[in-house]
């Protein structure tokens, strides 16, 4: 498929069908609008120029937030590049951990992702939101096949207790609230 | 509560996808596809004048302007001139290498050469066309063969603006998972074509095609190239095909 055979228009289906996902998954990386929005257009036009290149359609997306991942990641660097801080204008008591490491994630009592650190939520998010491959992934983060793996198995790990101690707590809440449903649905 | 590998990853993805949609507002994603599609159509635009930053009368130009510089070199300073041009041999045998060859063929038009009147084929310089359409956009008569083998089929027709009235057509046919070109440019006044190649893995062959000398270059590869003119028209075919089938497609050109 050259360049000028890939029509617009079945583009345009593409991108509509993936941008959600594309968005979400570089949106967890970045924590920005702008570069989030900037990278994943510069990830689509690549794509395009270089649709020829994709061997299996089914993986359209995970190339193209692979791309975008990577675009997003030289935005990044070049920001902070640019940036030229002075020492005094720092408020490193405002960077705590927790602004700095975790996407903003609305209150939620429920949620699985604000109990995990941004390491353990973006590794998840790549294999299970993304489906990246674990070579894409160890090529992205810049980490070896061997340290993928474990870092994927802890972050694995952690979510299986939270959502164990998520749906324990359900339970529980419906013997407080609801003892006479719970007696009927396990009689 | 123990989960299976496969529940917890039916799981995970799940959890994540919900927190996801629920945390992360996507923008408005037919905004998005019209920055997208106009950065797409500016790529375009400038790969296309990257891809052909002179037109052919450019580059002979500049090829004439070096020529002649050399030229009086020799002329006025002629032993500056012959250690310039020493220089000049050493450096193209170090890029080409010493097996290097050029065939150059030339073709003059008898009647002086018109002022080139200019068609606008829109924003492409290369462009994919059908052979009707092609025919309307140049100003001469297709060249096609009327012999071509059992398996060759047309896969796409390609029509390249080169400069004012000037145009090449390229027809590719499919020929035993294979493809084979067959080009043709018109030329406004005189026009040399020049083909390199290196002796070490080609064979080249003087031939007539249709009364007009050719010249058949057989590589290594199994690629045979054919040159040859007719009505003014600058022909090539080029495929892996064999040399047989090459002359009898161009013998059916007219």
């Amino acid at each position: 498929m050259s360049l000028y055979s890939v029509d617009l228009e079945m583009f345009e289906i593409l991108v509509n069908q993936n941008y959600k996902k594309v968005y979400q998954t570089v949106y967890t990386y970045t924590n920005d609008n702008c570069i989030s929005e900037d990278a994943i257009q510069q990830a689509f036009v690549i794509a395009y120029m270089k649709l020829d290149q994709l061997k299996t359609k089914d993986k359209f997306a995970s190339w193209v937030i692979s791309i975008a991942l990577n675009e997003a990641k030289r935005m990044l660097k070049s920001k902070y590049n640019d940036k030229v801080t002075p020492l005094t204008d720092l408020h490193l008591d405002k960077l705590s951990d927790n602004k700095e490491n975790a996407i903003d994630l609305k209150e939620d009592i429920n949620s699985v992702l604000s109990k995990l650190k941004k390491k353990e939520t973006e590794i998840l998010v790549l294999k299970y939101y993304a489906d990246l491959s674990l070579q894409q992934i160890a090529d992205f983060l810049g980490i070896n096949l061997s340290n993928t793996k474990v870092r994927l198995h802890r972050a694995k790990e952690k979510c299986r207790n939270l959502i164990i101690q998520h749906q324990e707590q359900s339970t529980e809440e419906v013997n407080v609230q609801w003892p006479y449903l719970k007696k009927n649905l396990t009689d | 509560m123990a989960l299976s590998e496969k529940e917890l990853d039916r799981l995970i993805e799940s959890q994540l996808s919900k927190e996801l949609d629920a945390n992360i507002e996507v923008p408005n994603i037919n905004d998005q596809w019209l920055k997208i599609k106009q950065q797409i159509l500016d790529e375009k635009r400038n790969n296309s004048s990257i891809e052909k930053p002179f037109s052919n009368q450019k580059r002979i130009v500049v090829a004439a302007t070096i020529l002649l510089s050399i030229g009086s070199i020799n002329f006025l300073y002629p032993n500056n001139a012959s250690a310039l041009g020493g220089k000049i041999g050493e450096f193209f045998n170090y890029i080409v290498g010493k097996t290097t060859q050029n065939k150059t063929e030339t073709y003059k038009q008898g009647s002086a050469p018109s002022i080139p009147k200019v068609q606008d084929i829109g924003d492409d310089i290369e462009k994919e066309v059908s052979l009707d359409s092609a025919q309307t956009s140049i100003p001469f008569k297709l060249a096609t063969p009327s012999y071509l083998p059992h398996e060759a089929n047309t896969r796409r027709v390609l029509l390249t603006s080169l400069g004012a009235d000037v145009y090449q057509i390229s027809i590719e046919y499919n020929y035993n998972d294979k493809v084979i070109v067959f080009s043709q440019q018109n030329s406004t006044g005189g026009t040399s074509r020049g083909s390199l190649f290196d002796t070490d893995d080609t064979v080249t062959k003087d031939l007539t095609v249709n009364g007009s000398p050719a010249n058949l270059f057989t590589s290594k590869n199994g690629m045979n190239t054919l040159n040859w003119q007719t009505r003014g028209l600058m022909l090539q075919i080029s495929g892996v095909i064999t040399e047989e089938e090459i002359i009898k497609i161009a013998q059916s050109i007219k």
